[in-house]
């Protein structure tokens, strides 16, 4: 079990985050904020790059700092701006990294054959990275995360850059790889773990807003969420989430404390809650 | 009340722990620097370096024959050119590496390997020094062949290697406190000045060096490499705690 109690990073007088406590076991959880949040910040701080300015990270009970190379055995990360040696192929580059993560030849290769399997790079193993596309580079960086077989894995808006259909493929390869271990996927794109984060963890403000389940996330706007024509006045208060082409015309989905005149609610989804939480940042 | 008490897994993890903390290191630093090398493998200590030897090379080239070949032939100058390149070679491999590592975008992986950046930067610099003595060796042999130098072959390899354990311990020393990755510049900045004072001064040190006997000289060889060897192991001691500002910068 991962553990962050009352973590507070300061850089100099500017607060990052203050006061975040979170407790994580097998599954994935996703750390959904806008931009310049903390998500990084947190993310850093979990894998010993950065140290809190206050609390501490325990991994079964002990601080992340003072385990040192045992927590990092443990550990697969995959950083935001992932970094390749563009003349190598995939084989070269995760044999060098798991050179790196303390696995001998004979381990490594079978399981460098594996993960390139798993991540369907196989048929281009002996390939220069440079000609790979960004989704495939996005694979290697998995495969290289994957490499120790990590309990805990952490992955760094691992989706940013990638086109649909990739992002697809990307967020089905997750699932596949949480089983019995901890997954920690930072985003700022709500479709990719609301089908597979058992739990969102919203920052806001730099504290923690809530670590809730998306069905309890969707929950908080119950019966408060709806569609309405754009070009219907409306006399309540309201916030904007959103609007979109229907076969009638443009409708606008809004949060409203009391329902507008003959309309009924719809089901709120993630979406509505991140712009429903956020909506207050960079204005309406 | 019940009080929950450890599980087997928990009481072995932590006499584990205690053990560690408690018993003094298994391997003193000239059997761990072996030990890190046989496990990490010369190749993938160098992996992706290939352009900065070259470039160290050629650079380390260049200043040997602009500061110890002067058409001039001032032997003052030859001797403070011997000073001045005989760290040439394994600053330039150093800084060209981290500098690197840096732009490789693989930094941050690195820092949460097993065998991290930190380890991999003191393990090169055994190397960087070892083929900076070999660099030195023959930078000493070239000036010996002058008629106007004054000091005995042994006197010039000893400045040669003073100069390059002085350098190397400084930059390890600066690894270990410098929190910004420009404050790696600070070394190379201040040795050229070093370098330059004399001239601008006009001392003449290289008489008084003629006469310091050649068991200082090799004395001072000696507490240099000393000094050079303990900065290495305590900067291979340091937790990788904080690692983006511990690593090398």
């Amino acid at each position: 079990m991962l553990s962050v109690e009352h973590v507070t990073k300061k850089y100099g007088s500017y607060l990052a985050l203050e006061n975040i406590t979170l407790e994580f076991e097998n599954g994935v959880y996703g750390l959904l904020a806008p931009n310049g949040a903390g998500k990084t910040t947190l993310l850093n701080m979990l894998t010993t790059l950065l140290l809190p300015t206050e609390g501490e990270i325990l991994w079964e009970g002990t601080d992340i700092a003072a385990l040192g190379k045992q927590y990092r055995n443990i550990l697969g990360y995959l950083p935001q701006h992932f970094g390749y040696y563009r003349d190598n192929t995939p084989k070269q580059f995760l044999r060098y990294l798991a050179a790196l993560k303390g696995m001998d030849g004979k381990t490594a290769a079978p399981r460098i054959q594996e993960l390139l399997k798993l991540v369907a790079l196989l048929d281009v193993a002996d390939k220069k990275m440079k000609k790979f596309s960004g989704g495939m580079l996005q694979r290697v960086g998995i495969a290289q995360a994957m490499l120790n077989d990590p309990k805990l894995l952490i992955l760094d808006e691992p989706t940013a850059g990638l086109d649909p259909r990739e992002r697809v493929r990307f967020r089905n390869l997750i699932h596949s790889l949480s089983q019995n271990r901890i997954v920690i996927l930072s985003t700022h794109i709500v479709s990719d773990i609301e089908t597979i984060a058992g739990k969102i963890i919203l920052l806001k403000n730099h504290e923690l807003y809530c670590c809730k389940s998306p069905g309890e996330l969707c929950n908080m706007l119950a019966g408060r969420v709806f569609e309405v024509p754009a070009d219907r006045k409306l006399s309540k208060p309201y916030q904007l989430l959103g609007e979109h082409q229907t076969e009638a015309g443009t409708a606008l989905r809004i949060v409203c404390e009391t329902p507008p005149d003959g309309f009924s609610p719809v089901a709120p989804n993630l979406e509505d809650v991140f712009l429903y939480v956020y909506g207050d940042e960079g204005g309406k | 009340m019940s009080i929950k008490m450890p599980d087997s897994e928990e009481k072995k993890r932590s006499i584990q722990m205690i053990l560690e903390k408690g018993m003094p290191s298994g391997k003193c630093l000239p059997m761990l620097i072996p030990d890190l090398i046989g496990r990490i493998g010369i190749r993938n200590l160098f992996w992706g370096t290939q352009d900065c030897i070259f470039l160290a090379l050629i650079g380390t080239a260049a200043l040997a024959i602009l500061f110890l070949l002067p058409a001039a032939s001032y032997m003052e100058i030859s001797l403070l050119g011997l000073f001045f390149v005989s760290p040439a070679f394994y600053g330039l491999l150093h800084l060209l590496t981290i500098w690197k590592e840096q732009q490789s975008g693989l930094y941050e992986i690195k820092m949460t390997c097993q065998y991290t950046l930190r380890e991999l930067t003191a393990l090169r610099m055994v190397f960087f020094g070892g083929a900076s003595v070999l660099m030195d060796v023959l930078f000493v042999l070239l000036l010996c062949r002058k008629p106007q130098v004054i000091l005995s072959l042994l006197q010039m390899m000893g400045i040669s290697l003073s100069a390059l354990f002085l350098y190397g311990m400084a930059t390890l020393m600066l690894l270990s406190v410098g929190r910004k990755k420009e404050s790696q510049l600070l070394v190379p900045v201040v040795w050229c000045f070093l370098c330059v004072l004399p001239v601008i001064w006009k001392i003449d040190i290289w008489e008084y060096l003629s006469m310091v006997p050649n068991i200082v000289v090799c004395l001072c060889v000696v507490f240099t490499a000393f000094f050079y060897y303990f900065q290495l192991g305590r900067y291979l001691s340091i937790n990788n705690q904080g690692g983006i500002y511990n690593a090398v910068s």
